[in-house]
């Protein structure tokens, strides 16, 4: 049973309302009946232990799972009033609105101009030229990016380090003007530095958008999240307010999780 | 460094100044008013230890969410670690600054020697209130340069008040051998100038407290 | 004795074992660089071998005599020249008599000394090799050595002429056209083909039993022998849809059906080899899987493609099996002009020549496999080049 869920109505709009999300491997059944609510301009972190559930839920979130085949979900997420896993949703559509950093920087093998272009050249976004000039340059300044790469923007994203290749990722999932941010990990292929940029980056986003992250790490929870999910054997565990969690959880197995006697 | 950790940071420490500020504050009217000569406007001073208490506690909350959030290590540990201390020495002052206040007041009367009672509590007022300031102007210091210096001055003051509380308690109990009748008055001025001693000592605490947080080392408390 | 104890005693990293591991390891490492020395050893056999029997080839002997034109040496060209010429001369170069006139009728009704082509066994016997020659033309030729009538040139016949009975007058020209001409059939269909069904199979397809069976049989198609797609061939192309036997549309197609399982899998390989980060990275920006599969996963996967594309066409170069049974052995004497057009490859061109009795055909056929041979090593060192040109750096 989640708990702790009436404490935080307070002032804050529901972004993404998950009802009873249940989803299959095959035979394995991967996560149990999850139902929570993420707010709006809010950083929700996901924490548990390996296997737990938490990147298959979030996974589920932009239907980035339906791309494997031996997938079956059941339940709804519910995104500005529509369920997203509605039959008359193109599942493309909803990645549109809902982008992904994923945990190793993966810039696609071109340049940095390009890698930001591409697709809002493809949904339509801009037209190539001064508009889409603009858009890469707004993407790549907001990701904090653009006064180490403005004067190489034709060379291969590749050339970058792991953490300009991370905002790079990131950069390029903002040019899309999504409304969600879905973060797997994002920092766990990273030195501690480019860590903390990632970071700090993460909040001065949440201005704009709404991130769910999810984290191996807790105390990155601890220090970005205003909400944090503690995800076990892929049940909700405990969802709260991330000072509350971290400082008096309601579920012993959340605070043994948190003491770090097991996981 | 997170911009949220500073933040939550700078709240801490501008609580803590709004603690010790208080008590200064009080020092330094009550000060005023024995140079003065004007004891019973003491009564005036506005000194909620209570209020100070409560703060106090929000500002030990606020550390432990702190400390749970974003695990400070080395410098901004040992930070937040004497904030969390500073804080209950505060307190103490405070109620020590109160006590000297209320009990002064009251035993305080035209009866007395107060010259020679004057002659010996300003010193020892201007000591303790000394010692606090600097104590607390430790606290509000950003870098490391002239922290030994500073903290030397509060021990300075600190055993410069611990000196005039004895010779103050010799010539207290010389009055009194005097004047048995009044002796309940005596102790009663000589339990109050105790307070500001314990003030001083207090202060020394805390700036051995910012000490640590600065330099490091072991906690000593006096 | 006591020395060395002392000396291991002290030695914390000693091993007693580590000797014996040593010397076989050192042991192995001889029998396998053996291995390669005899493979070496093998080779290069082979390759001087050929050489050896082939570089004589592309020099041909040429008769320094007179060469009469008149109205009778045109209508029987064995008057062009002295009776004792008659027996060394090439009978080909007197066949083209007529012709030479026609190109420069100046040399109507005149005597020219010339250098004309030499018969065969001349050549031979004046390249040193076994040789049939009368006595008397073998003195004549040895007085034309003493005056220095009799001399090698360039052999650009080799590289000109088709297929001849005559031996001083066989060329590579129509095989290596038949080659050309096959090949671009080959992969012109393969190519295209091959790649899109790897695409399909690798991005599009669902994994069931269904793909996983087609899977397996390809793989297993390029396994098969390559006489039995000679077989497909016959049935199919030649006698289903009649098309001209022996032309280069079914040899192309033939080989083409060859090459394709080879297409696919190296295709396939080359897709399965981009990460999957990439597309991943693709989807979660909105994109569909038409955009990530060709902007984004093929141009990673094409110098693979290409690889494996010039590889699988270098092994058709040098299929000669199904040809055969499809007919591409016949005696081609001119070059194909078109793919409807009787034709002969280069390997078939070579089997042909090999069962040929006059000498002469032997260090032909050697000459023609070092052609072959270098044709294969160019593509594939093209096949390197571009690969490595191509190779994006991750």
């Amino acid at each position: 049973m989640v708990e702790g869920k009436i404490k935080m109505s307070k002032n804050n709009k529901i972004k993404v309302k998950v009802e009873e999300l249940n989803l299959w491997y095959g035979q394995n059944h991967a996560l149990h009946g999850i139902s929570t609510d993420i707010y709006e301009n809010k950083i929700t972190a996901l924490i548990g232990p390996s296997g737990c559930g938490k990147s298959t839920f979030l996974r589920c979130l932009n239907r980035m799972n339906d791309l494997i085949s031996s997938v079956k979900i059941d339940g709804s997420v519910v995104i500005d009033k529509k369920n997203i896993y509605d039959k008359d949703i193109d599942e493309v559509s909803v990645r549109k609105k809902i982008g992904m950093v994923f945990q190793q920087p993966n810039p696609f093998p071109k340049s940095i101009y390009e890698n930001v272009a591409y697709a809002p050249i493809k949904h339509g976004i801009v037209a190539k030229g001064k508009e889409c000039d603009e858009l890469v340059e707004h993407s790549l300044r907001k990701s904090g990016l653009w006064d180490e790469v403005k004067d190489k923007l034709n060379d291969p994203g590749t050339s970058l380090s792991g953490g300009q290749q991370q905002r790079l990722c990131i950069a390029r999932t903002i040019a899309v003007k999504p409304e969600v941010i879905l973060m797997d990990e994002p920092t766990s292929a990273l030195d501690p530095i480019s860590t903390e940029k990632i970071e700090a980056l993460m909040l001065e986003l949440k201005k704009d958008y709404t991130i769910i992250t999810v984290t191996h790490n807790m105390q990155q929870a601890a220090r970005v999240a205003d909400y944090t999910a503690f995800f076990h054997l892929g049940k909700l565990i405990e969802y709260d307010e991330t000072e509350t969690i971290f400082v008096n959880p309601s579920n012993k197995k959340t605070e043994d999780y948190i003491t770090g006697r097991f996981g | 460094m997170l911009k949220t950790y500073e933040e939550k940071r700078n709240n801490i420490k501008e609580e803590i100044e709004f603690i010790g500020n208080s008590v200064i504050d009080a020092l330094e009217s009550s000060l005023k008013m024995l140079k003065n000569d004007d004891i019973s406007t003491l009564k005036e001073i506005d000194l909620s230890v209570k209020k100070l208490s409560n703060k106090s506690n929000e500002i030990d909350n606020l550390i432990v969410t702190t400390l749970a959030l974003y695990s400070p290590e080395a410098k901004d540990l040992r930070q937040m670690i004497s904030y969390l201390k500073i804080t209950n020495e505060l307190i103490r002052a405070a109620s020590n600054v109160k006590g000297f206040i209320k009990i002064f007041r009251k035993a305080f009367c035209e009866d007395l020697n107060t010259n020679t009672i004057l002659e010996f509590t300003i010193p020892l007022h201007k000591s303790a209130l000394l010692s606090l300031r600097s104590a607390m102007a430790m606290i509000d210091q950003e870098n490391d340069n002239n922290i030994e210096e500073k903290y030397h001055k509060v021990i300075v003051e600190e055993s410069k008040a611990n000196d005039l509380y004895a010779m103050v308690e010799k010539n207290i109990l010389k009055l009194i051998s005097k004047n048995l009748e009044l002796s309940k008055e005596y102790f009663d001025i000589l339990s109050s100038l105790r307070r500001l001693e314990r003030t001083a000592d207090r202060a020394s605490s805390i700036a051995s407290l910012a000490l640590f947080a600065h330099i490091g080392g072991d906690i000593m408390q006096s | 004795m006591i020395k060395r104890k002392n000396k291991n005693i002290q030695n914390p990293f000693y091993d007693a074992s580590l000797d014996k591991r040593h010397a076989s390891a050192k042991r192995f490492k001889r029998f396998t660089l053996t291995s390669l020395i005899f493979s070496v050893a093998f080779l290069a056999f082979f390759l001087f071998d050929i050489i050896s029997k082939g570089t004589p080839a592309f020099k041909v002997t040429y008769l320094h005599v007179d060469v009469t034109y008149n109205q009778k040496s045109i209508e029987d060209s064995r008057f062009a020249v002295e009776r004792k010429y008659r027996k060394v001369i090439s009978r080909s170069w007197l066949r083209d008599l007529p012709k030479q006139v026609e190109e420069n009728p100046e040399l109507m009704n005149t005597t020219q000394t010339m250098w004309v082509l030499a018969d065969d066994q001349v050549d031979q016997y004046f390249k040193g090799h076994h040789y049939k020659l009368k006595r008397k033309d073998k003195a004549l030729i040895d007085d034309m050595k003493a005056q220095g009538r009799i001399n090698t040139e360039f052999n650009s016949i080799f590289f000109l002429h088709g297929d001849s009975k005559i031996p001083e007058n066989a060329g590579f020209f129509s095989a290596m056209i038949g080659s050309i001409l096959t090949l671009i059939i080959t992969m012109i269909v393969a190519f295209p083909l091959g790649v899109m069904t790897a695409i399909y199979l690798e991005e599009f397809s669902e994994d069931n039993k269904f793909t996983r069976f087609i899977e397996v049989n390809i793989n297993n198609l390029a396994a098969i022998p390559s006489i039995l797609f000679g077989l497909l061939g016959l049935a199919i192309f030649i006698n289903l849809f009649g098309m001209p036997r022996s032309s280069p549309l079914v040899g192309g197609l033939t080989l083409a059906l060859m090459t394709l399982p080879i297409i696919i899998v190296s295709s396939r390989a080359a897709l399965r080899a981009v990460p999957d980060s990439i597309r991943q990275a693709g989807y979660g920006l909105g994109l569909t899987k038409i955009q990530v599969t060709r902007d984004h996963v093929l141009p990673l996967a094409f110098p693979g493609i290409l690889t494996g594309s010039i590889i699988g066409l270098a092994q058709a170069m040098g299929e000669t099996a199904p040809l055969i049974i499809i007919g591409m052995i016949a005696f081609i004497p001119d070059a194909p002009t078109s793919i409807m057009d009787a034709a002969t490859v280069m390997p078939a061109q070579l089997f042909t020549w090999s069962g040929m009795p006059e000498r002469m055909y032997i260090e032909k056929t050697a000459a023609g496999i070092m052609v072959l041979l270098s044709i294969l090593i160019s593509l594939n060192a093209i096949a390197i080049y571009l690969r490595k040109k191509f190779e994006v750096k991750w």
